[in-house]
C-alpha cells in the first residue's frame, strides 16, 4: 500500500478533500460534495466524486456503510485515517519550512525609504 | 431542490447520465449517484464531469477488460503471419518495406495495435505522468495515421512518405509508453515495448521479424497480467487496484 496519494494522479486532490470531510464522521455522496466545496472553495463534481470514492474504497482508505434511502454513507478506515494524517503532516512540514524561508527572506530584504 | 422534490424530467435526465456508466459500476454506485444528481441538479459543468466520470469508469472497469488482451494477441498473431509471409515470398521491389500481398496482414495488425496500446497505457494507472500521456497521444495518432496510409496503399489511392512518417510517430509513442512503464517498475513490459518500437523503425525485412517477435512477447506478458488481475478481482479483496 502506498503511504501517500501521489499514485492517484488527478484524483489525489479530490481524495484529500474527501478524506478530510470524512474525518469528522460518516457522510453520503451529496454531503461529501457540499463539505468538500466548503472546505476547499472548489466544486467537486459527482463524476469526479464517485471515481474518487471507488479508488479510495479499492485502496481500503474508506468503507461504505449500509444504504439509507438510496444514500450510502462512507467512513474513514484506520488505514485511511493514517494516510490522511501522513498527508497533513507532510503539508504542515512544507508550510512551516516555506513560511520560515519567507520570514528569513523578508528580514534580509533591504527596506526602501 | 431535494431528492424527494425532483421532477420526473430531472429524474429521467439523471438516469440517462447514470446509464452512460458500465453496468457493473451502476450496480454498485448507480442508485446513490442518481440520488446525488436529483439533489444537486444537472448544470453544464456537472454534465461534463459525468461524461468524464463515465469514460473513466469504462477505462477502469471493476473487472479487467479482456478487450486490450484480445487486441494485443490479435496484433501479435497478424504481425507473425505478416513476418512469415515476408519470409516465404520474394523480396518486393515496388513496395519499399512492404509486400503488397501481405498488406492486409500488417493492416490488421496495426488496427489491433490501437486498442492494444490503449490497454498498455492504462497499466500506468492514474499517475500516468506527462511521458505516459505524450506516449499514448503519439501512439494512437501514429497508429491511426499508419493504418490510414496502409489502407490507402492497399487500395492504390496513394503511397508515399506519409506511411513511414506515421509509423515513426507510432513507434515514438510506443517507445515513450515503454519508458513510462519502466518508470512504474514494469521493467519487462516496458523493455519489450521499447524493443517493438525499435523494430518498427528498423529496415525490413529483419525489422518486421523483430516487430513480430517483440509484440508476441508483449502479448504473452499482457495475457499473464490479465490472468493474474482476474484472479485478484475474484479474490476476497474484490476489485483489484489498478497497477
Amino acid at each position: 500500500m502506498r503511504p501517500d496519494l501521489a499514485g492517484l494522479g488527478r484524483f489525489a486532490q479530490p481524495s484529500l478533500a474527501i478524506l478530510l470531510t470524512l474525518s469528522e464522521g460518516p457522510k453520503h455522496g451529496y454531503a461529501i460534495m457540499a463539505a468538500a466545496r466548503e472546505l476547499t472553495g472548489e466544486p467537486l463534481g459527482p463524476g469526479t466524486l464517485y471515481a474518487t470514492l471507488s479508488r479510495l474504497e479499492d485502496r481500503g482508505l474508506i468503507e461504505s456503510l449500509p444504504t439509507e434511502d438510496r444514500r450510502r454513507p462512507y467512513r474513514l478506515t484506520t488505514n485511511g485515517a493514517a494516510v490522511l494524517r501522513a498527508q497533513l503532516e507532510a503539508i504542515e512540514g512544507i508550510a512551516h519550512a516555506g513560511l520560515a524561508r519567507l520570514g528569513r527572506s523578508a528580514r534580509s530584504r533591504p527596506t526602501t525609504s | 431542490m431535494t431528492a424527494g422534490g425532483a421532477t420526473a424530467a430531472e429524474r429521467s435526465r439523471a438516469a440517462r447520465y447514470v446509464g452512460l456508466y458500465p453496468r457493473t459500476w451502476r450496480d454498485r454506485y448507480g442508485d446513490e449517484l442518481e440520488a446525488v444528481l436529483e439533489s444537486d441538479g444537472l448544470g453544464v459543468r456537472t454534465r461534463l464531469d459525468l461524461l468524464r466520470g463515465a469514460l473513466d469508469a469504462h477505462l477502469h472497469p471493476a473487472r479487467p477488460s479482456p478487450l486490450p488482451v484480445v487486441a494485443a494477441v490479435s496484433a501479435s498473431a497478424f504481425a507473425v503471419a505478416h513476418a512469415i509471409a515476408l519470409a516465404t515470398e520474394p523480396a518486393p521491389t515496388d513496395w519499399p518495406g512492404y509486400l503488397e500481398a501481405a498488406l492486409p496482414l500488417i493492416i490488421a495488425s496495426v488496427l489491433a495495435l490501437i486498442p492494444a496500446v490503449i490497454g498498455l497505457w492504462l497499466k500506468l494507472g492514474d499517475g500516468d505522468g506527462a511521458l505516459g500521456r505524450v506516449g499514448i497521444v503519439l501512439a494512437t495518432v501514429g497508429y491511426a495515421a499508419w493504418l490510414a496510409a496502409l489502407v490507402a496503399a492497399a487500395t492504390r489511392l496513394a503511397y508515399g512518405p506519409l506511411t513511414a512518417v506515421a509509423a515513426t510517430v507510432a513507434m515514438a509513442g510506443t517507445a515513450a509508453l515503454g519508458v513510462a512503464l519502466v518508470g512504474r517498475n514494469r521493467l519487462l513490459l516496458g523493455t519489450l515495448l521499447g524493443a517493438a518500437a525499435l523494430a518498427g523503425v528498423a529496415p525490413p525485412a529483419l525489422g518486421w521479424y523483430a516487430f513480430a517477435a517483440a509484440w508476441t512477447a508483449v502479448a504473452v506478458v499482457v495475457v499473464a497480467d490479465f490472468v493474474a488481475a482476474s484472479a485478484a478481482s475474484e479474490g476476497p479483496g474484490g476489485r483489484s487496484v489498478a497497477s
